[in-house]
């Protein structure tokens, strides 16, 4: 599988002495995925995600964007998207101006950026708002004007960070539409503390912390869909664990008692459909009623569990 | 290559689209124009302290609106003493007795005054958009080599408007305040002037523009622009008094050629030969410009 970004031992730290932000960090993300990047505050996700568009320097390691190599904004003239967190939009120009100028130094045309312009504020739903200068917008309407910039004619690869921040719950909807209709196109990295709302979009996921890589993989194997599942059951008096166990030897049970949830660890998926047949005749032989089965845990809890 | 280019020419359009949306480019403009009314209205002043004291040695009545006696004045000891004060080269009074009187006071206040403002200018160029991150915008399509010269482009196309737009003042000051000044021959010797201040200003220009890439705190930059401009003022006096002196040849060979000021005297040449001169300064602000980039270019962002 080709990979729209490969990052090697990266290491960053602001100063000589300082602690490191970034330490030995490696990973890789499939081209065409939309990866989310998870990590709590201070993780280091906006300091990766400077050191990939160059905006930082690293002080060891490696990145391989699109397969260009490092940050080169004349190999990655128009490849490349990035909303970053922190940047201010100079306000005193309007929308279309600022975009379009973005437009036309990504290498376009002046019609072409124009065109371009048009298209990415339609897609952040700013379109009425064009002529307006920067300034007047709320904030949640100029992280919308960054988001634009960053989708701005047909990028390979899409870095948002916090895309989400400020926005109401209408807008953040019609923006998870947007970066829904990017799957498939290119690639897109977005960093947000909205787990579910990750949840929802992600294919691919990194967990990060102290700089360093927790645990990177498919949405799926994160949130063990493939082998756990949790059972909600009814209150009973049995010890339920060493029940299934006795049926189920290779799988692996914990019983959360003031939750009522059972939590199953096949040791594959393929095990899954045929113990859920024993684990429902013992459960049903000891009178104990299924109230909800979930497969796999949520991407919150998974993550919880991680960090 | 192509690409470089055409971002840098884009680049400085925009400064310029943005210095108007802004009115940063109308408050140039009026600064621009304040100084040279202020400095016309002073020089019509001391015309007039002039025609005065002429008036009274003559025993004649004084004018009321200065200009009428021009002709007596060049004729004048003191009136002669104050252009050569004014003039790099005693070669170089005949000539300018010559000229419309307003436009020495418009050249002369303009070599000196023009540093300190174009360096301040510079100063803004780079340093609030490290502060507030805006440029990372620009540095994901482009490098940070165009946007300097981008910005320094257009900034110097400002100052050159702004510098044409100041010959207004002397003119008006000259035809409305005065009386008996030759309008065309007014017009001519200032339009001559203009390139001549245009250029002057960039080597200060860059300087600013350098200070503005290795610093974001504005006014800090600000500081160090004034305080290099006013530096190079005093190193060059510094050498030139040494050199009429004779002391330190040899640092003074080395050094002169690497302050602006060491060119401007040529800049009052009325001959062609000042374009040599010209073309040192432009290469100069380049350099000058440059000197900040290194940092900038490794930069943290």
């Amino acid at each position: 599988m080709r990979n729209a970004l490969q990052v090697e031992g990266l290491n960053k730290r602001y100063t000589r002495a300082g602690p490191w932000v970034i330490q030995n960090f490696s990973c890789h993300v499939p081209y065409g995925s939309i990866c989310g990047i998870i990590g709590p505050n201070g993780a280091g996700k906006t300091t990766l995600y400077s050191l990939i568009s160059g905006f930082l320097r690293p002080n060891s390691g490696s990145i391989n964007i699109l397969g260009e190599g490092s940050f080169d904004p004349w190999k990655l003239r128009g490849k490349m998207g990035v909303l970053p967190q922190d940047a201010e939009i100079d306000g005193r120009h309007t929308c279309f101006d600022f975009l379009q100028y973005m437009a036309v130094l990504q290498g376009m045309s002046s019609q072409q950026a124009k065109r371009a312009t048009n298209q990415a504020l339609g897609a952040v739903n700013l379109l009425e708002r064009a002529q307006d200068k920067v300034f007047n917008l709320s904030h949640g309407m100029r992280r919308r004007v960054a988001t634009a910039s960053a989708l701005l004619g047909k990028p390979q690869l899409v870095l948002l960070d916090e895309p989400m921040a400020g926005l109401d719950p209408v807008q953040a909807s019609s923006l998870r539409d947007v970066l829904l209709q990017f799957r498939g196109k290119g690639t897109l990295l977005v960093s947000s503390h909205n787990l579910s709302e990750l949840e929802r979009i992600c294919d691919w996921l990194i967990i990060i912390e102290n700089g360093q890589l927790v645990q990177q993989g498919t949405v799926k194997d994160i949130m063990k869909g493939e082998t756990q599942v949790q059972w909600t059951i009814s209150d009973h008096s049995v010890d339920i664990c060493a029940l299934i166990s006795a049926k189920l030897p290779n799988h692996i049970f914990s019983y959360d008692k003031k939750q009522r949830i059972l939590k199953q660890e096949a040791p594959s998926h393929n095990t899954l459909d045929s113990s859920s047949l024993v684990i429902g005749k013992i459960l049903s032989d000891n009178n104990i009623a299924i109230q909800a089965c979930h497969r796999g845990m949520t991407l919150e809890s998974s993550v919880l569990e991680k960090l | 290559m192509m690409y470089s280019v055409r971002d840098t020419i884009y680049i400085a359009y925009f400064h310029i689209l943005r210095s108007i949306r802004t009115r940063t480019m109308l408050f140039l403009f009026i600064v621009y124009l304040l100084i040279s009314g202020g400095t016309a209205w002073f020089g019509r002043a001391i015309i007039h302290e002039f025609e005065k004291q002429t008036a009274d040695t003559l025993m004649v009545p004084q004018t009321e609106t200065p200009g009428a006696m021009m002709e007596i004045l060049r004729t004048q000891d003191n009136f002669h003493r104050m252009i050569s004060s004014m003039v790099p080269d005693i070669e170089l009074v005949e000539w300018a007795l010559t000229l419309p009187v307003l436009t020495i006071f418009h050249y002369w206040i303009s070599l000196f005054v023009l540093p300190f403002i174009v360096a301040i200018i510079g100063a803004e160029m780079i340093a609030p958009s490290i502060k507030d991150r805006s440029l990372r915008y620009e540095l994901l399509r482009t490098g940070r080599l165009e946007l300097v010269m981008g910005r320094f482009l257009g900034q110097s196309l400002l100052i050159g408007a702004g510098t044409l737009l100041a010959c207004i003042a002397p003119l008006i000051v000259g035809n409305f305040f005065m009386v008996q000044q030759p309008l065309f021959e007014t017009v001519w010797v200032l339009l001559s002037f203009v390139p001549k201040l245009f250029i002057w200003s960039l080597p200060f220009l860059a300087f600013g523009i350098a200070l503005s890439m290795i610093t974001q705190v504005t006014n800090l930059a600000r500081i160090l622009a004034l305080a290099s401009v006013s530096g190079s003022w005093i190193l060059y006096a510094f050498l030139l008094y040494h050199e009429e002196q004779g002391d330190y040849p040899l640092l003074i060979s080395v050094v002169s050629p690497f302050i602006p000021q060491y060119y401007g005297t040529a800049l009052w040449s009325p001959s062609w030969d000042w374009i040599l001169s010209g073309c040192i300064l432009i290469t100069m602000s380049i350099v000058y410009c440059m000197t900040g980039y290194p940092l900038f270019a490794r930069r943290n962002l």
